[in-house]
């Protein structure tokens, strides 16, 4: 706890970043303790009122699987060719997109859920991202090994590459934090886009090479995948888990580039605007 | 031996503070949409100016706060005191001036905020401790004192959710004070538990004084009355008054209310027709000074009043409020009236327990009940004695003892 506190009516510019860092990384710094019970609170409530729990996070993508695997088998859906066997391509795949999601899931409505707390005590907002992205990464641990461990069962061989698969995930946690962030914003100035942009979600999936290959034959479906910045966020993570292969490795470094700039850019935007997001939600 | 740089330093500087909101939900959503395209901060012209709608809900506040200071703000409703207070926890961005803390503060009025029914009682402490920056081992450090002081400890590894209301104030409190705070505020008169806590808590306040900044917000007069050493009166987002004299700011509390009051029956008054104007009300117990009188002992209350003519039957109304401002007692006196009157109630012992009251002086027409005064006029009085009671009534029958 920082033994002097100053609040102004002159807020700094803001484009100053050094200011805006600076402070972020002091309150992430001296709100250890608070992030970690903010986390353990999240993980316990989460499937408190259910009976089977945790077991949800296997449960879930489970069913997922099944139901894209019914489809395939009855002819109603034709993926295209993939590098390893279909079931543990689409496991991995959708744990992937459940991952990407759950950021906006978590963090969408964020500020409203958190209402009744930062009302009344002073919380910044950088501590409740903190919060829902390891809520989200703890997550995504049990959905994953549940991929791996079905990868290995169809003797698909890991690769030396593939321990760098963590690290290429970074740039699509940051993209669904932005993301996260932005809806945070948008759900209370404007809950009519939030809504829309939460029904359209799905559509982007369908967008996006999850449940089909990245080597489809459609003209149409290639050029969609090759404007969105999701295909390359999670071809390449799951390329290299699965080949050791970096997949268009050039378009991923620009996009992921691109992802960290908009991603300072959101959180220093909502760096300063969270004073006013709070009277919004008094 | 180097000092301590931040010991001469106030706990709390409010310079120049104003803040303002907007009347209008819409037009409060289309200002807060422009502020933050603007690059998340309003322009220095819409801090200053009042845009459509919006209006100063407290300005141009300045004050300091030391370490052994307790300071009671009172005031009408909508006077300011929970934006104030909401300014100097930083949940609100001001609008003009500085707030400079030296130190951690708690706020007491978020005593439950924060804790989890699906928690046991020792797991919110470890959440409530972080909430106010604590690290795991200063929290692990106080987990003695918090079981101690809430009297919770069968109970401290059940579930939030089975405890009482009482139980849960108690933890939250407890708490607050495990916190070590350097400023404390306090919303509202400690509605914490049952009497015996409550004089627990008041107990801890007092030991904790020296060394804590504590801010106390409260309709109760006798809480502000016994706890605090200055009082800032506020009125319409402005300081009316900073007082170490608590007496004089409870005064001037009441009569602003009372001015609120009467405001609101102005028109009201000029359609009823002539009034009666209450030109003195004053409270006296013999050998006592100013309005203080002695449990047990006699009280006078006199009063000079002018009523416009016609002459007409009329009731005086004399109401007797207890510290939390609820009516305990009451005195009817039915007379004729005409011009300028003084009169004087005497009452030939007082049998109110020790503490602080409020008189209430109010004029009626006896036909048709309707108040000729403006409202009720209100003069706070002390009782003194030394025996102590819960309740406002302390009755002394005499007693006789017969042979079995």
């Amino acid at each position: 706890m920082r033994n002097h506190t100053h609040y102004s009516a002159h807020s700094p510019s803001f484009f100053n970043f050094a200011y805006a860092w600076r402070e972020i990384a002091a309150t992430l710094r001296g709100s250890g303790n608070l992030i970690k019970e903010f986390v353990k609170l999240d993980l316990m409530a989460q499937f408190k009122k259910t009976v089977l729990g945790n077991s949800w996070l296997v449960i879930t993508p489970v069913l997922n699987l099944a139901i894209w695997l019914i489809m395939r088998r009855s002819g109603v859906f034709a993926p295209g060719a993939t590098d390893i066997p279909y079931p543990a391509y689409l496991l991995l795949s959708l744990s992937l997109w459940t991952f990407f999601i759950g950021f906006f899931e978590t963090l969408g409505g964020s500020i409203t859920a958190a209402a009744p707390i930062i009302t009344q005590v002073k919380i910044s907002y950088e501590i409740i991202v903190a919060q829902k992205v390891l809520v989200n990464l703890a997550n995504f641990v049990v959905p994953f090994l549940l991929s791996l461990a079905v990868i290995l069962i169809y003797g698909v061989e890991l690769h030396w590459a593939s321990l760098l698969f963590p690290l290429t995930l970074v740039p699509l946690v940051l993209f669904g934090t932005l993301l996260g962030m932005l809806f945070a914003i948008v759900e209370v100035v404007a809950h009519d886009l939030f809504i829309l942009f939460r029904r359209s979600l799905k559509l982007f999936m369908y967008l996006t090479p999850i449940v089909y290959s990245n080597k489809t034959d459609s003209a149409l479906l290639q050029t969609i995948m090759g404007w969105n910045p999701l295909t390359y966020l999670i071809v390449l993570p799951r390329d290299v888990l699965v080949r050791g292969q970096f997949t268009d490795l050039e378009t991923y470094l620009w996009v992921s580039g691109g992802m960290v700039v908009a991603f300072l850019l959101m959180a220093q935007f909502l760096f300063f605007s969270w004073p006013k997001m709070l009277e919004k939600v008094m | 031996m180097r000092q301590d740089p931040t010991q001469d330093l106030p706990a709390l500087r409010v310079e120049g503070v104003g803040k303002k909101f907007c009347k209008n939900l819409k037009w409060s959503l289309f200002y807060g949409s422009m502020d933050l395209l603007k690059g998340a901060r309003a322009t220095e012209r819409d801090n200053q100016h009042l845009r459509k709608f919006e209006f100063w809900a407290v300005k141009d506040l300045n004050f300091e706060l030391r370490k052994g200071e307790v300071l009671g703000i009172l005031g009408p409703n909508g006077a300011g005191k929970t934006t104030l207070m909401k300014l100097i926890s930083g949940i609100y961005p001001l609008n003009q001036g500085t707030i400079d803390i030296n130190g951690r503060l708690v706020q007491i009025f978020a005593k439950s905020t924060g804790m989890h029914r699906i928690y046991t009682g020792r797991e919110n402490v470890f959440m409530k401790g972080a909430m106010h920056g604590m690290s795991q081992a200063q929290v692990e450090a106080e987990m003695d004192f918090v079981i101690r002081f809430s009297e919770l400890e069968e109970f401290i590894d059940s579930p939030l959710g089975s405890y009482s209301s009482g139980m849960k104030s108690r933890l939250g409190f407890a708490i607050m004070l495990a916190t070590r705070p350097d400023i404390l505020i306090i919303d509202e008169a400690l509605a914490v538990g049952d009497v015996a806590f409550r004089e627990k808590c008041f107990a801890e306040l007092k030991r904790i004084t020296p060394h804590t900044a504590i801010i106390s917000i409260s309709h109760h007069i006798d809480h502000i009355a016994n706890v605090c050493n200055r009082v800032i009166v506020m009125d319409q987002g402005r300081v009316a008054l900073d007082t170490p004299d608590v007496g004089l700011g409870i005064d001037t509390y009441l009569n602003l209310s009372m001015a609120a009051g009467k405001a609101k029956k102005k028109d009201k008054e000029k359609a009823d027709g002539p009034a009666c104007e209450l030109l003195e009300l004053a409270i006296a117990a013999p050998g006592l000074p100013g309005a203080v009188v002695e449990h047990g002992g006699p009280m006078r209350v006199a009063a000079e009043l002018r009523l416009q003519p016609p002459a007409r039957a009329a009731q005086i109304e004399l109401g007797f409020l207890d510290a939390f401002q609820k009516k305990v007692a009451t005195s009817l006196h039915a007379l004729e009236l005409d011009g300028t009157a003084r009169l004087e109630a005497l009452f030939d012992r007082v049998d109110f327990s020790p503490g602080f009251y409020t008189l209430s002086f109010q004029v009626r027409d006896a036909e048709t009940g309707k108040s000729l005064t403006p409202g009720p006029s209100f003069r706070k009085f002390e009782v003194t004695g030394t025996t102590k009671a819960k309740v406002a009534l302390l009755l002394r029958p005499t007693w006789t003892r017969g042979e079995p």
